[in-house]
């Protein structure tokens, strides 16, 4: 879209002179460059404020100390410090394993309930309100399931286990799948998997042999993106761990005596930011229709 | 699998043209297989609650109700929410599912009632908690147990004897394998919690053991007296009704002023246009005085709080996020990367963010501080008065979802047809004609759709005040997911806890109804596969 518009065409009104557009081009550009600094800096400070104290030692935490090597001398000590603890290691862990496997079943499921939805037509319950009832997900605030969550996992005896936090994203992050993979299927021409039928092939072949391959890409996306919110999540981390606690938990338990030990506390937040940001870069092309339910494409 | 290989063509025709009498003639076959398996699933309810459901040593029986109770109490709670719930599931599929899809109707049916009869084995499993002196399951609960049989057996005597079809599995089967594995999860996962949650909100609760039945008790305790009198009721009733028709004659207004505004004629067409925008209006206006006026004090103050979090959140990501990505939609080099680096903070772990915001924000000599005194800036009490802390939440929000609304308002904006916006600039408009009349008019929806994600999103905060505030200083910062948390889980209060997470749940419903109209049609194109 954006490749047919000519940034002269998004300047205002019908030209009076060549002079004057030019110069109202120009400041307007020095404008955007001024903002692009700003927001940059902002978005991109509390990430550097957290990697400067993990690389400075307690003394130099105040006083407007901003540039490593240069105002301070940089060193290791606080990561091979926080990286010897057993428990943190183990959080992060635990917060790996549940992160895969919540991914890993969100998207198995997702991809099957896509294919569904993007090829074949339902009358009742038809495809319209399938589809609202996997969006539907979004809607709760998940803080309604923590009592009831939490009574049904004591009863099934999952509490303090990773098997009940993978249940749990995975089933909290099913719309995501089911969102980005419907419109990639739905954009495979029919052609291809009905040239695949005539040649004898089962519907589970075509799905599993023709369209999967084709939705790859997606399939990676959706995998990535669950697997980013499910690292980050906490409510349910929270309400249901003692001994087993993922990432996220572990970072806030010892808050109170630390709270202002900014090399302990950049040093751990930084550990649990890793996984997400790469995470982040990684699927740029399919955040849009992931966040906004598929009412935007990206 | 073989049925897979023998289906038509991936889109086949409903049904087969037939003539009148025969389509009559299935119709009632159809009906008559519906009726039964309805029939079969009442015996069984009204069998288990007349009769005695557990037969004692002495002869005597214990109806359900007292069975369920002490198995309530037992914290076997969940036997019951899910006896009723697949109950339910079978009854509604025997209905919902058309003739064509016989196959899975039966499968549902069959499925669900067979695990409705974790009831009955449940109970006879665990007779000496219902009653020490209990030897056998009574005539209710076999009756309820046979009764469900029969439910799980008839759809397939319909769909192999006296309803039958040609190919018996229907033509096209083998779609539903793919819908249904995420269809049952969910069942599992998100609507038997809710259903149980119903039931926990029943209940009194201390040291996370259920004392006693309250009924309605913790719902009446989220209200203070005044809707329980009529004397106290009235006034509030009245104001309600005059919020209503106030908000109807300022949106009237509204249009008016619009109309008059844009020299066009006010037509009784474009009155009702206007008049529609009343809800908008009155609805957050009457929740907010009735969050005020009928609520008590405690949940009042904590939705409140949550109130103005919302507002203050979701009014600066907006205004933030659509200013920057009409400033953005243009040629700029290094877009995207600039696009790459604003998607970090959404993806950003939020108990990490308020984590570092403690520190960021730290009144002892932290980064902010030290940067705003050497501008001679006194810098405000961040995390230690009451208001500022509500505002220091705040920008921790704004700095993690703002560039969420930029990022969707730009790609937005990017699906704009750009040949109108050109054709009506050739046409001499002004860019702010063009804005008003052309963009604005056509992301209005996408518009309404990122305020009512952030808006529910703004509801569920709770990582970020955990880690930055612990809700405090005092209360200031215990928005409604922490204080509904802590009821549960420091508490141990669970049925009042599921009866604050209704009030939740009616709110963002409310909301969400508000606005859907707004939103619906961008999802319009997407039902149904596209042809």
């Amino acid at each position: 879209m954006s490749a047919t518009t000519s940034p002269s065409a998004m300047a205002p009104g019908p030209a009076p002179s060549g002079g004057g557009r030019t110069l109202r081009h120009a400041l307007g550009t020095v404008f955007i460059w001024a903002l692009i600094v700003v927001i940059m800096i902002w978005t991109l400070f509390p990430f550097y404020w957290a990697f400067i104290n993990s690389i400075r030692d307690a003394k130099y935490s105040y006083g407007n100390l901003w540039l490593p090597v240069i105002q301070f001398p940089v060193t290791l000590a606080h990561w091979q410090k926080q990286w010897s603890y057993p428990e943190l290691r183990q959080a992060l862990l635990n917060s790996t394993i549940i992160a895969i496997a919540a991914a890993t079943l969100a998207v198995v499921l997702g991809s099957l309930a896509a294919y569904g939805i993007a090829r074949f037509r339902y009358h009742r319950p038809s495809n319209g309100s399938l589809t609202s009832w996997f969006l539907s997900q979004r809607i709760a605030p998940p803080v309604i399931f923590v009592a009831p969550f939490f009574l049904i996992l004591r009863q099934f005896g999952l509490i303090d286990t990773l098997l009940g936090l993978i249940i749990l994203n995975a089933t909290f992050n099913l719309p995501f799948p089911v969102i980005i993979l419907t419109q990639m299927f739905r954009d495979i021409p029919r052609e291809l998997e009905e040239a695949a039928q005539i040649d004898g092939a089962s519907r589970w072949e075509m799905f599993s042999k023709i369209a999967l391959p084709l939705v790859a890409p997606g399939i990676v996306v959706s995998w990535i993106l669950c697997l980013a919110f499910s690292w980050n999540e906490f409510l349910f981390a929270y309400a249901t761990t003692v001994k087993n606690r993922p990432m996220s938990v572990f970072l806030v338990g010892a808050e109170q005596t630390r709270g202002v030990d900014y090399q302990y506390v950049g040093t751990r937040t930084l550990m649990a930011l890793i996984v997400p940001l790469i995470a982040a870069l990684l699927v740029q092309r399919y955040i849009v229709r992931g966040l906004s339910l598929g009412a935007v494409k990206g | 699998m073989s049925q897979l290989e023998t289906t038509g063509s991936l889109t086949a025709p409903a049904d087969q043209p037939r003539s009148a009498a025969a389509a009559a003639s299935t119709d009632l076959r159809t009906w008559l297989s519906r009726g039964a398996i309805l029939v079969a699933l009442l015996a069984g309810f009204l069998l288990a609650n007349t009769l005695p459901a557990v037969v004692l040593a002495d002869g005597s029986g214990v109806p359900l109700s007292d069975v369920a109770q002490k198995l309530t109490k037992a914290g076997d709670g969940w036997v019951m929410v899910l006896a009723w719930l697949t109950g339910i599931i079978a009854a509604l599929s025997a209905v919902v599912f058309p003739r064509s899809e016989r196959f899975v109707q039966t499968l549902a049916v069959t499925f669900a009632s067979l695990l409705a009869l974790i009831l009955p084995i449940f109970v006879s499993r665990s007779l000496p908690k219902v009653d020490p002196g209990a030897t056998a399951l009574g005539p209710g609960l076999q009756g309820y147990a046979v009764a469900f049989v029969v439910a799980a057996l008839l759809p397939w005597g319909a769909l192999l004897v006296w309803n039958r079809a040609d190919p018996v599995l229907g033509r096209d089967w083998g779609k539903w394998l793919f819908v249904l594995p995420a269809i049952v999860w969910i069942l599992m996962l998100t609507v038997f919690p809710l259903a149980y949650a119903i039931s926990t909100s029943r209940y009194a609760f201390r040291n996370g053991k259920i004392i006693r039945d309250v009924g309605w008790g913790n719902y009446r305790k989220l209200f203070n007296d005044t809707l329980f009198g009529w004397a106290t009721a009235w006034p509030v009733i009245l104001t309600v009704v005059w919020i209503v028709l106030a908000s109807l004659v300022v949106a009237g207004a509204i249009g008016g002023l619009r109309a008059a505004l844009g020299g066009e004629p006010y037509t009784g067409e474009q009155l009702r246009g206007a008049l529609r925008n009343a809800p908008l209006l009155a609805v957050p206006v009457v929740l907010y005085y009735l969050t005020l006026k009928v609520l008590d004090k405690d949940v009042s103050f904590i939705l409140a709080i949550t109130y103005f979090f919302l507002v203050g959140a979701v009014f600066f990501e907006m205004i933030l996020g659509f200013g920057l990505a009409l400033l953005f939609n243009r040629e700029i080099r290094g877009r995207s990367v600039m696009r790459t680096i604003l998607t970090l903070p959404i993806f950003a772990t939020p108990v990490a963010i308020g984590y570092l915001g403690r520190t960021i924000f730290y009144e002892g000599g932290g980064p902010v501080n030290s940067l705003l005194s050497s501008f001679g800036i006194t810098p405000p009490p961040w995390l230690s008065d009451p208001f500022w802390s509500r505002i220091t939440t705040i920008i921790a929000d704004v700095w993690q979802w703002t560039p969420f609304v930029f990022i969707i308002a730009l790609a937005g904006l990017q699906g704009l047809p750009q040949d109108i916006l050109e054709a009506s600039e050739v046409d001499g408009a002004t860019v702010w004609d063009n804005f008003r009349h052309i963009t604005l008019p056509l992301m209005a929806p996408i518009l309404w759709l990122i305020l009512l994600l952030r808006a529910i999103d703004a509801f569920k905060v709770f990582d970020l005040v955990v880690a930055m505030t612990l809700g405090g200083p005092g209360q200031a910062t215990r928005y409604y997911s922490y204080f509904n948390y802590q009821t549960a889980r420091k508490f141990f209060f669970y049925g009042e806890a599921a009866a604050q997470a209704f009030l939740l749940l009616f709110i963002v419903v409310v909301l969400v109804a508000l606005l859907w109209g707004k939103i619906a049609h961008i999802y319009e194109d997407e039902e149904g596969v596209r042809a």
